[in-house]
């Protein structure tokens, strides 16, 4: 219950526009939504760290279905359980056009990396993303710079830089999961 | 990646979200959507001569209030499927109560009328485009929800989109029912269920296919 109250605190400064709060928001909740993914996916501890960042994209993606008046807890293991199933079931359909050898060999490579490390590489794909979408989040989201500022510094207008994290957020987390 | 590094990104610059977001994005879709569907029915149909007559009836009221009741029960149902951890209050079972007390209409009228009348009451004289009509005036609901849908979270896709249909069906035959002259209770019951389980069926798969996040 404290876990509750504490987070929905947080998250609804966050929802507010505070950064901070939901920095230390996405920091707590990705405790227990690791130790949920740990005992459910035990036999593939090397997953875990991968779908816990998948979790914490969709939870920004989709903070506007969370309803302030609303139990928090059960919205975020309810997303964390759905990319769980979603995970399952691209990897089961997966694993049936590959030779499981070749699986068994990556995971041995795989649980090399640090535990808190994803072998998915967000710098990359944002790589690839067009030009207005990459440099706004590049900006704002890494640099931190403020939206005016970056503005200023690409010639976009405020409004052309909110809609290109927007939509390169949207994107990101697509090809985070087609990334399989 | 660190996911430390993840969330400081996530977190930098994070722009507000308004209250009820959820909400506003699905009545929206479905005001949107019924608009363009009666300036449908109004520019392609029309509105049935004698409407101001009957709009007094029974028959009509049943006809434009089971599809209307089935769109309420579906919206219902739609907000809460669209927001992940959300219990829902009612059963799936209370879907089917406006459909119920139709067919309860629709039975008693069959078996109290003269059997001589039955194939008029059952196929009307528009039966063959009923569905297609019904299924077509659906289609700005079924869209519009849809695309609100998948900014949303449904943790059921096909469910979801599935209901959005029936949602998207009720609103289609409630409009079609301003134009369609047919007011036999058996008739009703065949046809228009018929035109509101298509845009459901429809959506079912539109679901599975692309409401995944």
């Amino acid at each position: 219950m404290m876990m509750e109250e504490e987070l929905r605190k947080l998250m609804s400064m966050a929802l507010d526009g505070h950064a901070d709060s939901y920095h230390l928001f996405l920091q707590r909740a990705s405790m227990p939504l690791r130790a949920y993914l740990r005992r459910r996916l035990n036999a593939i501890p090397d997953e875990v760290e991968d779908l816990l960042q998948e979790t914490l994209l969709a939870i920004h993606a989709k903070r506007h279905t969370y309803r302030r008046d609303e139990l928090l807890t059960p919205w975020l293991y309810a997303i964390a359980r759905y990319k769980m199933i979603d995970f399952l079931r691209r990897r089961s359909q997966h694993e049936a056009l590959n030779d499981p050898l070749d699986e068994e060999t990556e995971w041995l490579e795989a649980s090399e990396d640090a535990v808190s490390d994803s072998k998915k590489d967000l710098g990359k794909m944002l790589e690839t993303l067009p030009e207005n979408q990459r440099l706004s989040i590049q900006h704002t989201k890494l640099d931190g710079l403020s939206v005016a500022e970056a503005a200023a510094m690409t010639g976009m207008s405020v409004s052309a830089i909110k809609v290109g994290v927007h939509r390169g957020m949207k994107a990101l987390a697509k090809m985070w999961k087609e990334q399989a | 990646m660190k996911t430390d590094e993840l969330i400081k990104m996530l977190s930098t610059n994070v722009e507000p979200v308004p209250p009820y977001a959820a909400e506003k994005l699905l009545g929206r879709a479905l005001a949107i959507g019924a608009a363009i569907s009666l300036i449908l029915l109004l520019a392609i149909y029309g509105l049935r001569p004698d409407l101001k007559e009957v709009s007094g009836t029974f028959a009509f009221w049943m006809k434009m209030g089971v599809p209307l009741a089935n769109a309420a029960l579906g919206l219902l149902f739609i907000m809460t499927l669209a927001r992940p951890g959300k219990p829902l209050k009612m059963g799936y079972g209370v879907l089917v109560i406006p459909i119920a007390v139709l067919w309860i209409w629709a039975i008693v009228t069959w078996l109290t009328s003269d059997p001589a009348l039955h194939a008029e009451l059952l196929w009307g004289n528009t039966w063959r485009v009923c569905i297609m009509n019904i299924a077509f005036l659906a289609l700005p609901v079924g869209a519009a929800t849809f695309m609100a849908l998948q900014n949303l979270a449904p943790t059921k896709p096909v469910l979801t989109g599935a209901i959005a249909g029936w949602l998207a069906g009720g609103v289609g035959a409630s409009v079609y029912a301003l134009h369609c002259p047919e007011m036999a209770a058996p008739f009703l019951a065949v046809w228009y269920v018929l035109g509101m389980l298509v845009p459901s069926a429809v959506m079912a798969y539109l679901g599975h296919r692309s409401l995944r996040w």
